[in-house]
């Protein structure tokens, strides 16, 4: 993992999960790669956060009260939110990726998910997009 | 017209004509009962004569007189300066206030067959405050009103077997036939005037549109008052008033849009209807359509719902959820509408084919979820389609006697979580943000540096970052409020959505 190099804006990440515990799990992991991350708890306030800031990335649970992870997609899609998503659930199945996928995820990551593949994921996405 | 006096007024009496105040507002709806409240909040806002058309006169002509001075064009003399705004009928401003009548004005009034022009009563003359006062009053106790307009239909009416009944069409689309629309000429889009959100607008272009408002709201009274008595529509007032709301889109598409905002206290099917039909047209014009199918678009949200009118006004005003009996009820009126509107269609080719149909359709859902057949995406018309997502926003934002209207914005936020759950089509959605934006125009907003804002243009490519203009900073008011396009500004945010600010704005502050 390449920290962001010093000077240049750190890349922005919202992490949009209803479990706080694995959110912040998520949130001092990215912050220590150094990047800028905001947390949302629920896939309405993720889709809040997601449509009226800018970020590079946004990390999405599925499985989530309320709103879920497929609508929360499908509704930052509908207003054109442009940064890369990337979806990590415990319950993938082949029918919730296809779904994501065709909504705009750039990823896919089955929970539990280990941290290097995902910052991997993250750099190569970040990078991607430069 | 008839003079009421209050004095000489019983409880009790059901209404068979609306009663206006001398204003031209309507106090009182058709078919409701006159209760002894309502006589008692007359007498305290002060209105002591009442008026109500004679049988089978048009209110409409009655609302024109009370609130505009009526001048015979033979009556303006070239040279003459005018002191007020003038408009023709349908409230289109001919000479602006303090314009010289010219030869050429004159002549061009003539050769239009223009015989009377509009002069506008100042709202002292008006005595509006009376209206203001009584209204108040009426909302802090409304109990059930009735919905207006729904007495004197009758429901025995059979389906009229015209060449495409509900059964003809269901059979048609049944067999795997498709509902396709042809594009028309060239997009009306492309034909809208652009605005720079960002240098203001001259005091007589949005006070244009805010007469064109209450202009409109009489007639749209007008036409479903003579729908209800005559059982026909008049097809060159519907048609007059959807050209009407496209020219002001054509002029100016936020001016339009934030008429949206104004809620008519006339009476809730006529509200809804004209908000309805100023965003479905900007819709259909957000969607590509020419100038003509727009205007289509225009006739049939105008007459989309006029199927309500024969469901028992009792069910339509009962606050909260309905016993599945009487949602049923509710749910036949498009099928209602399909069969009142074909009969007019039958009998006026000026009515377009395709509104009867629109009508049918507008409750359905693209997933197939909505009603009368659970119709999905491919076998919906466009225009349904586009009404049906207009008519939740709609109805979302509207002020119920039993609820208060939810924020623009959390509104248009059920209308893009309805389309994750594609119970819309996404398209169409999109066309919605593309225009009025995901944090509406005209409602308010709160910035990231604590300004209180108002969304006065939408941003096409990105419809979270709208033009706004910033009335509040902290507690002082800007006077004029700064024009900010978020678009450009990337440090400034919106953070959230805000209530209207309780100091009532002017219905046009920050355009």
């Amino acid at each position: 993992v390449v920290p962001a190099g010093a000077g240049a804006p750190r890349p922005r990440i919202l992490v949009i999960d209803d479990e706080e515990h694995f959110a912040r799990l998520l949130q001092d992991f990215f912050e220590h790669c150094g990047y800028e991350v905001t947390v949302s708890l629920g896939g309405l306030e993720g889709f809040r956060e997601a449509s009226r800031r800018s970020f590079d990335l946004i990390t999405l649970d599925i499985n989530m009260p309320g709103v879920n992870g497929v609508e929360s997609l499908r509704s930052m899609e509908l207003v054109g939110q442009p940064a890369k998503v990337v979806v990590i659930s415990g319950f993938l199945t082949e029918e919730i990726s296809a779904d994501c996928r065709a909504a705009g995820a750039a990823a896919t990551l089955a929970k539990p998910v280990e941290l290097a593949q995902l910052g991997a994921v993250v750099a190569g996405l970040l990078g991607a997009g430069r | 017209l008839e003079l009421l006096r209050l004095s000489s007024l019983k409880p009790g009496v059901r209404l068979d004509r609306p009663v206006f105040h001398a204003g031209g507002e309507m106090l009182l709806e058709i078919g409701s009962t006159l209760s002894a409240e309502a006589i008692r909040l007359l007498g305290e806002a002060g209105i002591e004569e009442l008026f109500r058309p004679e049988p089978g006169e048009d209110p409409g002509e009655f609302i024109l007189a009370a609130r505009n001075e009526v001048i015979p064009v033979d009556a303006l003399k070239v040279g003459q300066r005018t002191t007020r705004p003038i408009f023709d009928r349908g409230g289109a401003l001919l000479a602006e206030a303090g314009a010289v009548i010219t030869e050429r004005l004159a002549a061009g009034l003539r050769r239009r067959g223009v015989e009377r022009i509009y002069v506008r009563r100042n709202t002292a003359e008006l005595r509006v405050e009376q209206v203001r006062a009584f209204q108040r009053a009426r909302r802090r106790d409304h109990g059930r009103r009735p919905a207006p307009f729904r007495e004197q239909l009758d429901a025995a009416r059979v389906l009229a077997p015209e060449d495409c009944t509900a059964r003809r069409l269901d059979e048609l689309l049944d067999a795997g036939g498709e509902v396709v629309l042809p594009r028309d000429g060239e997009p009306l889009a492309e034909k809208l005037k652009a605005h720079d959100p960002l240098s203001p607008r001259p005091a007589r272009a949005k006070d244009g549109y805010l007469v064109m408002y209450e202009e409109a709201v009489a007639q749209t009274a007008a036409i479903f008052h003579s729908f209800e008595t005559n059982r026909d529509v008049d097809r060159e007032k519907v048609g007059d008033l959807s050209r009407g709301v496209l020219g002001g889109l054509v002029e100016d598409r936020d001016l339009l849009l934030n008429l949206n905002n104004l809620r008519t206290e006339y009476n809730y099917l006529v509200g809804h209807t004209l908000g309805v039909t100023v965003l479905a047209i900007a819709v259909a014009a957000a969607r590509g359509y020419g100038p003509r199918l727009v205007l289509e678009m225009g006739y049939a949200a105008f007459l989309h719902d006029i199927g309500m009118l024969r469901v028992p006004a009792e069910i339509v005003s009962r606050p909260g959820r309905l016993p599945p009996a009487e949602v049923m009820q509710v749910r036949r009126h498009p099928v209602y509408g399909l069969d009142m509107l074909q009969k007019l269609v039958g009998r006026r080719s000026g009515i377009p084919r395709s509104i009867p149909i629109v009508a049918y359709q507008s409750h359905e859902r693209e997933n197939g979820s909505g009603y009368p057949k659970g119709r999905s995406g491919r076998v919906i018309h466009d225009f349904a389609k586009i009404l049906a997502i207009c008519d939740v926003y709609n109805a979302l934002t509207a002020r119920r006697p039993w609820r208060e209207g939810l924020l623009p914005y959390l509104a248009m936020e059920q209308i893009v979580l309805m389309g994750a759950r594609r119970e819309f089509d996404p398209e169409v959605i999109r066309a919605l943000l593309r225009y009025v934006s995901l944090f509406p125009i005209g409602s308010w907003v709160e910035l990231s540096d604590g300004s209180r804002a108002r969304v006065v243009a939408g941003n096409e490519s990105n419809f979270a970052r709208p033009a706004v203009s910033v009335v509040w900073r902290g507690a002082q008011r800007l006077e004029p409020p700064e024009r900010v396009d978020l678009a450009a500004q990337q440090d400034l945010e919106i953070i959230r959505p805000a209530p209207e600010p309780e100091e009532s704005p002017e219905p046009m502050e920050g355009f």
